[in-house]
């Protein structure tokens, strides 16, 4: 992994919107002990990434989306392997932010991801 | 498509003029290639109305708990009645209708993009309020607060807020 990286996130059916992804998808929850979890791209392409998440984990994604790790860093996020749940698990540590602060660095990336577009989907998100 | 209208046009009069019929209909249809980006149409692009916020709400009804992986809380039917009927109460018809998405923690949240502007509402369900953030996406500057949804002039200045922003998009 390296400045260059692509991060990989899955987002759930229910934060799109006619296409428009809510920034919930770029915030992890109290649940996740603020940390939110991404794919390693330089190990993991979108598609593969996507397979593993619904059909392996069993979880649901309408599809992937990316932010480089500069683009992390640039906000305070570092990026952190954690292979432990799986080899190409990377987390986004937002724990040390207050919920504002989250809600800003989740909007921010939302928008870079967004403006980037789609590197899989599952099915076109209406 | 120019060398197929080319061969149509020297081989069959009249289907040229009806395959240059079709050709105008489906230029009428296609998106312009400066509002695309990957993903299809930019968020911006996007109008929602009324209707759409009525039928995203009623979506949202149906969402039983464990609903994102087995977690997540399921919005009460209570709780979305009481927002639709507070948001149609309270909210212009004019002003750029709101995203809607469940939370996690069983709540909304509402959101716009309005020109450099992202702007959000997480709806509390329960205790009728919400939190507030604006976010100027050029300065990273932002303004949060919370709101009390029960309260006639604190919708009032929300919308005004929103309509202020609309207004400077024109």
């Amino acid at each position: 992994m390296n400045s260059n990286t692509m991060l990989l996130r899955q987002v759930h059916p229910s934060f799109v919107q006619q296409g428009r992804v809510t920034s919930q998808a770029f915030r992890p929850t109290p649940k996740d002990e603020q940390k939110l979890s991404m794919y390693d791209g330089d190990q993991i392409a979108p598609q593969p990434a996507h397979r593993h998440y619904t059909e392996t984990l069993g979880c649901a994604s309408i599809g992937v989306m990316g932010v480089t790790v500069t683009e992390c860093t640039e906000l305070n996020l570092p990026a952190i392997a954690d292979p432990e749940p799986f080899p190409e698990h990377v987390v986004l540590d937002y724990s040390s932010f207050p919920k504002n602060v989250i809600e800003t660095k989740a909007k921010l990336l939302k928008v870079r991801a967004e403006t980037r577009g789609w590197l899989y989907e599952s099915a076109r998100a209406t | 498509m120019s060398l197929l209208l080319l061969y149509v046009a020297e081989s069959h009069g009249v289907v040229m003029a009806l395959a240059i019929l079709a050709a105008g209909i489906l230029a009428n249809l296609i998106v312009p290639a400066n509002r695309m980006s990957a993903a299809g149409l930019q968020a911006s692009d996007i109008k929602l109305d009324l209707n759409d916020v009525r039928a995203r709400l009623e979506e949202i009804r149906h969402l039983r708990d464990g609903w994102m992986d087995g977690k997540g809380v399921a919005p009460s039917n209570a709780g979305v009645n009481w927002f639709t009927k507070t948001f149609e109460a309270h909210y212009s018809v004019d002003l750029p209708q709101p995203f809607i998405y469940p939370t996690v923690e069983g709540g909304l949240q509402l959101e716009w993009s309005l020109g450099e502007h992202e702007l959000s509402l997480e709806v509390d369900l329960t205790h009728h309020t919400g939190d507030w953030h604006r976010l100027h996406l050029r300065t990273q500057q932002d303004d949060t607060r919370t709101i009390n949804l029960g309260v006639d002039a604190e919708w009032k200045r929300l919308v005004d807020e929103i309509g202020q922003l609309a207004k400077e998009l024109v």
